[in-house]
């Protein structure tokens, strides 16, 4: 009996230090964009992600300023950028990797907003929405030969008209073009 | 009692006062320049070591709210929200690059401390990372770790810190674009 309440009490435990840490991988906007490695080539490599309680914290400061901005973050759970900076043999890398996840998400419900398929870019901007249309993921995927490969999945309720003012304010690279 | 004695008396007690929590990083602070340093190859040295605590950080904060309309970011915010900073200043004498800087080491190691990295940049001859974390669901604590080719520094950040970094983000952005 004794063994079997500390076990309770250590499953307890256990359990409530995993609970701190929300796992956005079961959101249905969020995407797993693999192993990305491939695409450092030595050079510069950022990666950034803002989580709901950063997120909310930064709509509260934007509230009374930019109340378009409150509305549009305060909706939102996780922003997740990685940037690469690209060379000739990193470009194909990248490109085949942004073709192969359209493919991916396209074929689990995910639509595609934009499409560029060039020599020298190649850029994908998906979606996906819940229930009457509500987007609850967005998905941007650009690459420039010779500049850099950018990977944007951004999670929670999207206003579409707003989502361009976090390239602006946020430097988010790829979203100067969605609307 | 001799008007130098109170002087000395009156200067102990300030310095006391002002030094509280001050010169000395705890432990915490050196473990994690400890696993830093480590994700370095050991190739830092440690230059100096030390800590603002809350006495002083308080007394900063007064002298500086006089002074904090003419900057963009709210420094006697800064100095409010701030209990405790820890600092650490390490050099190096080789210059061997950041190329094969394994970017995920750093933030496993101390995600096992219920560290999240919000930001890595590396470069050929920069490594940054920024790192918080949370307690009942606040931001209670930043690191920020910055290498440069022969010298890093690592900050911790400690007290009531949500709305200080907020603000730092609603007014610099996160400057994700890599080119230049």
């Amino acid at each position: 009996m004794k063994t079997k309440s500390i076990l309770i009490a250590v499953l307890f435990f256990a359990t409530s230090l995993f609970a701190q840490k929300y796992d956005y991988s079961n959101e249905p906007g969020y995407v797993d964009f693999g192993n990305l490695t491939a695409l450092d080539n030595g050079e510069t490599v950022t990666e950034v992600l803002i989580e709901k309680n950063l997120l909310n914290m930064v709509a509260k400061m934007s509230k009374s300023e930019e109340p378009d901005l409150f509305n549009l973050l305060a909706g939102l759970k996780l922003i997740k950028v990685n940037v690469y900076e690209i060379d000739s043999n990193t470009f194909t890398k990248a490109k085949d990797k942004i073709e192969k996840l359209t493919k991916e998400l396209s074929s689990s419900g995910w639509d595609r907003l934009v499409r560029t398929k060039g020599k020298d870019e190649n850029a994908s901007v998906l979606i996906k929405t819940k229930g009457d249309n509500e987007i609850v993921g967005l998905v941007v995927m650009k690459v420039d030969k010779d500049g850099e490969a950018a990977f944007v999945n951004i999670v929670g309720k999207i206003d579409m008209e707003t989502i361009g003012s976090l390239s602006g304010k946020f430097n988010v690279p790829g979203l100067e073009n969605v609307k | 009692m001799n008007k130098s004695r109170i002087k000395v008396i009156f200067l102990t007690s300030f310095l006391l006062l002002f030094l509280a929590g001050c010169i000395n990083v705890n432990r915490n602070f050196k473990e994690i320049s400890k696993n830093v340093l480590s994700n370095f190859d050991d190739s830092f040295k440690k230059e100096t070591e030390f800590a603002i605590g809350p006495t002083a950080m308080h007394l900063v904060s007064s002298f500086v709210q006089f002074d904090s309309e003419s900057n963009d970011m709210d420094m006697g915010l800064m100095f409010r929200q701030v209990d405790r900073i820890q600092i650490g200043v390490y050099k190096r004498n080789k210059t061997a690059s950041f190329a094969n800087y394994e970017k995920n080491k750093l933030s496993d190691n101390l995600g096992k401390d219920n560290w999240t990295r919000l930001v890595i940049s590396k470069e050929p001859e920069k490594v940054s990372e920024v790192f918080v974390k949370e307690e009942e669901m606040r931001l209670t604590k930043m690191l920020v770790v910055n290498a440069e080719i022969d010298q890093m520094i690592i900050v911790e950040l400690s007290g009531d810190l949500d709305e200080l970094i907020a603000v730092a983000i609603a007014n610099n952005g996160l400057n994700i674009a890599v080119k230049k």
